[in-house]
């Protein structure tokens, strides 16, 4: 048999399946796009309006881990294996949707010039339109984070139901201060004076460490609910 | 071959399962029963390994359970429930995920079962009726050929066709590729003709472990005047009884020696067999 | 096909035996295969083994390896002998009894009979 077979069920299914979502929601904007041209001149960058609305989606989507989870424990795969190809999979999903978002900022670059409109970022971005690598490591690493986060809330819940309250403290304040580093949503008490693609990947990998440190600790001696069937 | 030593299961306070040292040798078909609550399901689910044990072990050809790939590889376990995906994940799509995830799954077997069953494909797992669900949990139990298979009264919903083409299937299965199954049921009339031996659950505890050939020779019924019968029955284990005007009847486990048999023929008593649900009834506290 | 009130074993063993007895199987007549057996009655295959390991042990079946079992040649005669011995005392006691118990005559028995089975009235 193969191996990671967790891992390469996501990939070529979960990944795909992304990859395909996050793609035809940038096409859709693009045909809706002109249609606001009826009402205002374009001045802001779609992409970076919309973009925010990913890391909603993608921490919604990692709340869904513990579903994945009885499901792969049903077909005989252990909770070892998938708290670590889970993780895999998440880094990979953050690399490749950013890698699509700096894309779509680029090529909506050059829309906006052909088209001759302005294009303005929102005030707290740390990167300026043209840094794309910066705009890649800001993705990146917000999504990062908001994938683990989900993963460990949503299992959390799983395993401790009401309990799993508690896992919000922690993913409330990953995911503040990764916003406020990241520049994608900044809340007054949460600051950080973070610059530089560097330290914000050293920040990142310690708060996904946690949080996959979390996700471990719900998942690895979790029994699998009976579910309520309809 | 399935060994637990001193597994327990505790929910909170309550105890589902009191202490069990349980032997169950490869190849054979069991049967686990036992009424509602008697604690099968939490007996599978830990020899699964979908739950830990809050006490003792489970080995699978001394191998852990319990997280170990090596053990839950060769382990199946389809419950009632439609955990074997996503609801929103077509049939097609989970057959293909358990191709991936199991070692031994047979892509070409579970196409002939679905064919079978007659279940459409590209519907939704959540879309399906409870008899379909319980088929298709059928279908991927079967065609995982997980070395210990077993069936969580995997059976609900279905009617009486399916159900015979299960019994079917897992008899011509099992023949093909020999494999522990356990099958927990409350159709006992309908499926103990399948099973080898039978575990009987009652209150979280082993009541009984036997081969089903020999149980059915356990059960004995003594019929006659009530004063008689009373006195024939004194010291033997007295299941259950019954009375209608001044006939009784007495429902005895243990099969009788000549000595008895000489006597209840010289008092005129009618000595009769029991069926195999009607002495579960007795032996797991009557129709209470 | 089965009841759940005895051992399945022996009511297969019993199905058989009946068959030799009626010559539905003849001498090294070879008899269905445990798995067919076990899938036709949708029964445990060990249950089949066991009936079948019964029969040979009784002399009514043999084994070829490798090939299958098959009937005994004197098994007919040898259930026809038991069974003759056991008619007696399993048939013909309880009818006695409860004749008695009912109060009907000796004659009267002995009068259905030779109705039942003409062509043989010694």
């Amino acid at each position: 048999m193969s191996r990671w077979p967790i891992l390469r069920y996501l990939l070529s299914q979960h990944l795909v399946f992304l990859v395909l979502f996050v793609a035809g929601g940038c096409l859709l904007a693009l045909l809706v796009l002109p249609v606001f041209l009826l009402f205002t001149p374009i001045t802001m960058s779609a992409v970076d309006v919309g973009g925010q609305v990913l890391f909603w989606l993608a921490a919604g989507y990692g709340y869904g881990a513990a579903g994945l989870l009885a499901t792969m424990v049903s077909h005989g795969r252990t909770r070892r294996e998938f708290a670590w190809q889970y993780p895999v999979f998440q880094l990979v999903t953050a690399v490749v949707l950013a890698g699509l978002l700096t894309g779509v900022y680029a090529a909506e670059a050059l829309l906006y010039r052909l088209a001759g409109w302005t294009r303005h970022l929102q005030d707290q971005r740390i990167f300026d339109a043209g840094d794309h690598l910066l705009i890649f490591v800001s993705y990146l690493c917000m999504l990062a984070i908001c994938l683990a986060t989900g993963a460990f809330v949503g299992t959390a819940f799983y395993r401790w139901e009401g309990g799993g309250v508690l896992a919000l403290l922690p993913a409330a304040a990953l995911l503040a201060y990764g916003g406020a580093m990241t520049g994608f949503f900044t809340l007054p008490f949460a600051r950080l004076a973070i610059s530089g693609a560097p330290t914000m990947l050293a920040v990142t990998v310690a708060a996904v460490a946690a949080g996959w440190a979390l996700l471990w600790a719900s998942v690895r001696d979790v029994s699998l609910r009976t579910r309520v069937a309809a | 071959m399935i060994t637990t030593s001193a597994l327990q299961v505790r929910y909170g306070d309550t105890t589902a399962l009191h202490p069990l040292d349980l032997d169950l040798p490869a190849g054979r078909i069991y049967g686990v029963l036992g009424r509602n609550g008697a604690g099968k399901t939490t007996l599978l689910s830990t020899l699964a390994g979908f739950r830990k044990p809050s006490a003792g072990t489970v080995t699978f050809d001394g191998v852990p359970v319990f997280d170990d790939a090596r053990a839950t590889t060769r382990i199946c376990l389809i419950r009632d429930d439609g955990g074997l995906g996503d609801g929103t994940d077509t049939l097609r799509d989970i057959l293909a995920l358990a191709a991936m995830l199991r070692p031994g799954f047979d892509s070409v077997y579970a196409t002939e079962l679905m064919d079978r069953f007659a279940l459409p494909r590209k519907r939704t797992l959540r879309t399906l009726s409870r008899g379909q669900r319980s088929a298709f949990g059928i279908v991927v139990g079967l065609a995982s050929r997980a070395d210990l298979t077993m069936f969580d009264e995997a059976h609900l919903g279905m009617d009486a066709p399916s159900r015979q083409l299960f019994h079917d299937e897992l008899l011509r299965d099992y023949v093909r590729h020999p494999r522990t199954v356990l099958l927990s049921t409350h159709l006992i009339e309908e499926q103990s003709p399948l099973f080898e031996q039978v575990l009987i659950l009652h209150q979280g505890r082993l009541l009984l472990r036997e081969d089903v050939d020999d149980l059915r020779t356990r059960g004995v019924s003594v019929t006659g005047p009530q004063a008689v019968v009373d006195d024939f029955v004194f010291g033997l284990t007295v299941l259950g009884e019954r009375q209608l005007g001044p006939t009784k009847e007495v429902t005895l486990f243990g099969a009788l020696d000549e000595e008895h048999r000489t006597l209840a023929r010289r008092y005129g008593l009618q000595l009769g067999p029991v069926a195999l649900q009607e002495l579960f009834i007795h032996l797991t506290g009557g129709a209470a | 096909m089965f009841d759940d009130r005895s051992p399945i074993y022996r009511q297969i063993a019993d199905q058989i035996k009946g068959d030799v007895l009626r010559g539905v199987l003849a001498a090294d007549d070879q008899v269905m295969s445990t798995n067919q057996y076990a899938a036709y009655y949708r029964i445990n295959p060990a249950t089949a083994a066991k009936a079948f390991q019964h029969l040979v042990d009784e002399g009514v079946l043999y084994k070829r390896r490798g090939v299958g079992m098959f009937v005994h040649a004197g098994a007919q005669q040898r259930l026809l002998r038991q069974r003759r011995e056991r008619f007696f005392t399993e048939v013909l006691e309880p009818m006695a009894a409860e004749a008695r118990a009912l109060g009907i005559p000796v004659a009267d028995i002995v009068a259905r009979l030779h109705q039942l089975i003409p062509g043989d009235s010694r």
